[in-house]
C-alpha cells in the first residue's frame, strides 16, 4: 500500500509542483477565475438605458461587453447602451478588469414577456 | 494538509505586503516546517514562545466550506500542554504598530501581565476570540481595553452566551473599543463603543473553495489597511472573499496586489449580503422532500442540520404535520394536506430535496412558485431533467454550497 500526496507542506510561495508531478500541490495554479467564460442573466433590465430607449430587450446574438460604472454593467457594443447589471457573485470581475482583462460576448437569450429577461455569454479577452 | 492557525494571517500579511513578525506556540517536530514557511512568506522575526507537547497540533476538519458544522477536532486536545518559553517577555514590542493575538489553546496567562506594558508603548492590541474561548473573565480582570475584539458566530463563547445582539455586545463593554462579530455568509457587524454605533459589513456572496482561515484573513486585512472605519471592513471582506476562492498562495497574492489599490468607489461597489444571526431564525424554510419513515433520509437530515447550523428555521412537514399511509382515513389525509399547504404559505422560502421524483415534492415546488415564493431545488443525484422542473425554480443545483449561498442571497439584505 503506497502513500499519496507530497508528504510535506507544499502550499507556500514559489513551491514548484512540477518537481513532484503531484497535481494540486504547490504555491500556484494556472487556474485563473478571470480567464473563465461567463454565462449569466442580467438584473434591473427595465431600469436601464437600452430598455428605456427601445422599450424592448435586445435580440439574440447582439454583441455585448461589460464595464464598471458604480456596478458591473453589460452594454451593447453597437450603441453603448446599458442592458442590465451582473449579479453580485461576479464582483470579482472588478479585479479582473483592473488587471486588464476585457470581456466580450453575445446575448444568447432574451424575452420581454412576462418580465424582461436577458442572458449573456462572455469570454475573456486578455491583453 | 496545510499549515493553519496563525498561518492564515501570515498568508494575508504576505499578500498585502505588510512587514510582520510572528510569535507562536508549536510542537518541536514542526519547528523546521514553520521556519521554512515563514521565511518563504517574508516574516521578519520568527519567535517561538511556547513548546507544545502531548498532542501533534493537528486539527481535522469534516467539511471545509462551512456548508454546515465543520466539526473541527483538535487531535488529543485533552493532552495538549504548552511549556512557555521566556521569549515573549524578551520580544521587542517597540518596533511594531499593532499586535494581533489569535487565541488557540493558549490561555494567555503568560501574556496578560505584559499587555499593559505593550499598550503603554502606544501599540494597538487586537484579539480574536473565535476559537476555543469559553469565557472572557480573564480579560475582565486585567483592566485593559483592546482596540478590537474579533469573534465569530461559530465560536464556543458566542454559542454559549448569545441571547440577542445588544446583550451580547454589552458583555464586552469596557473590554474593547470595537467589537467585530463575524457572521460567516451573513457578513459582519462592527460595534464602536465610543460612538455606540453599529455598522453592518456585507459578505461577498459566491461559492467558495474553502472557508478555513477566512476569519483570520479578515482580521489582518482590517487592521493593516489605511482606509477609515466602514471602508476598511468592506475592504477586509473583499480580501477574505479572495482567500476563500483558492488554496494557492501565489494566486491569492496576485489578486490582492490589485485589490489593495482599489479606491473607495470600487470597494463600495462590491455589494454583498448582510443577514444578522438573530434575523435568520425568523426565516422559515419549507423542506419539500420524501421525508418518509421508509426512505433513507440522510440527505434530508444533512440539509436540515446545515440550515439549523446557520440559524435558519427549517420545517420538515412530514415530521411536523404527520405522515399518511394506506391506513390513514380521508379526514386525516385532508387534515395533513391543509396543514402542509398552510405551512408552505407561512414559510419564506421552499427548499426541495430531490432524492427521487416524489410527486408530492414536485407539486409543492409548483405550488410555492405560483405563490411567488422563492424556490430552490437541491438535486444531489442530478435527476432534474424535466423542463418545468429545471426552469421554474430560482435555482436547481447539485452543489449544496451553491444552495446555501443562494439562500443567503434571497433572504439577506444587499449592502
Amino acid at each position: 500500500m503506497g502513500s499519496t500526496g507530497t508528504g510535506h507542506f507544499s502550499d507556500y510561495h514559489s513551491y514548484d509542483s512540477t518537481k513532484t508531478g503531484i497535481e494540486g500541490a504547490g504555491g500556484s495554479s494556472s487556474d485563473d477565475i478571470c480567464l473563465k467564460a461567463i454565462s449569466t442573466s442580467l438584473e434591473e433590465i427595465e431600469k436601464c438605458d437600452y430598455y428605456f430607449n427601445h422599450h424592448n430587450v435586445p435580440v439574440f446574438n447582439t454583441e455585448v461587453s461589460i464595464r464598471f460604472n458604480s456596478r458591473i454593467e453589460a452594454y451593447n457594443i453597437k450603441d453603448n447602451l446599458t442592458l442590465g447589471y451582473l449579479p453580485t457573485k461576479y464582483n470579482y470581475l472588478m479585479r479582473c478588469m483592473k488587471q486588464g482583462v476585457e470581456y466580450r460576448g453575445i446575448v444568447d437569450y432574451s424575452n420581454d414577456k412576462p418580465i424582461a429577461i436577458i442572458n449573456i455569454s462572455l469570454t475573456p479577452q486578455h491583453e | 494538509m496545510r499549515l493553519g492557525g496563525i498561518m492564515h494571517a501570515v498568508r494575508a500579511l504576505y499578500a498585502l505586503g505588510i512587514d510582520y513578525d510572528v510569535l507562536f506556540n508549536a510542537p518541536a517536530y514542526l519547528d523546521g516546517s514553520i521556519e521554512m514557511f515563514l521565511k518563504k512568506h517574508n516574516c521578519i522575526n520568527r519567535v517561538k514562545i511556547g513548546d507544545v507537547t502531548g498532542a501533534p497540533n493537528i486539527i481535522t476538519i469534516d467539511e471545509i466550506k462551512e456548508i454546515g458544522c465543520q466539526h473541527y477536532d483538535l487531535i488529543l486536545r485533552d493532552e495538549y500542554k504548552i511549556n512557555y518559553l521566556n521569549n515573549f517577555e524578551a520580544y521587542n514590542f517597540t518596533s511594531i504598530t499593532d499586535l494581533l493575538l489569535i487565541v488557540g489553546q493558549s490561555n494567555f496567562q503568560h501574556i496578560i501581565p505584559n499587555i499593559n506594558k505593550i499598550a503603554n508603548c502606544g501599540k494597538k492590541i487586537h484579539i480574536d476570540l473565535s476559537n476555543d474561548v469559553e469565557n472572557i473573565e480573564v480579560f475582565k480582570s486585567i483592566n485593559f481595553k483592546f482596540d478590537t475584539i474579533f469573534i465569530s458566530t461559530s465560536s464556543t463563547f458566542f454559542n454559549k452566551s448569545f441571547v440577542d445582539y445588544n446583550q451580547f455586545v454589552q458583555l464586552f463593554n469596557n473590554l474593547t473599543e470595537n467589537l467585530v462579530l463575524k457572521e460567516n455568509r451573513g457578513g459582519s457587524r462592527v460595534y464602536d463603543f465610543s460612538t455606540k454605533q453599529e455598522i453592518k459589513i456585507p459578505s461577498q456572496s459566491h461559492t467558495i473553495t474553502h472557508s478555513v482561515g477566512v476569519g483570520d484573513v479578515f482580521d489582518i486585512a482590517s487592521i493593516c489597511c489605511e482606509y477609515l472605519v466602514e471602508l476598511k471592513y468592506r475592504f477586509a471582506s473583499i480580501v477574505a472573499s479572495e482567500y476563500s476562492r483558492t488554496t494557492y498562495i501565489d494566486n491569492f497574492s496576485r489578486a490582492i496586489r490589485t485589490i489593495k489599490n482599489f479606491d473607495e468607489k470600487i470597494i463600495n461597489a462590491h455589494v454583498g449580503i448582510s443577514l444578522p444571526w438573530e434575523k435568520r431564525s425568523e426565516i422559515h424554510i419549507y423542506l419539500a422532500a420524501p421525508d418518509f419513515s421508509y426512505v433513507d433520509t440522510q440527505i434530508i437530515d444533512f440539509v436540515y442540520n446545515s440550515l439549523k447550523y446557520h440559524n435558519f428555521n427549517p420545517h420538515r412537514p412530514i415530521k411536523e404535520n404527520g405522515e399518511i399511509n394506506n391506513q390513514s382515513s380521508e379526514i386525516d389525509k385532508l387534515t395533513i394536506f391543509d396543514k402542509d399547504l398552510d405551512l408552505i404559505n407561512k414559510c419564506n422560502l421552499l427548499l426541495a430535496v430531490l432524492i427521487f421524483n416524489d410527486p408530492g415534492t414536485l407539486i409543492e415546488i409548483g405550488y410555492a412558485k405560483a405563490l411567488n415564493k422563492s424556490v430552490i431545488v437541491y438535486d444531489p443525484n442530478n435527476i432534474a431533467q424535466n423542463n418545468m422542473l429545471k426552469f421554474l425554480p430560482d435555482l436547481v443545483s447539485v452543489d449544496f454550497d451553491e444552495i446555501i449561498t443562494k439562500i443567503f442571497e434571497l433572504t439577506g439584505e444587499k449592502l
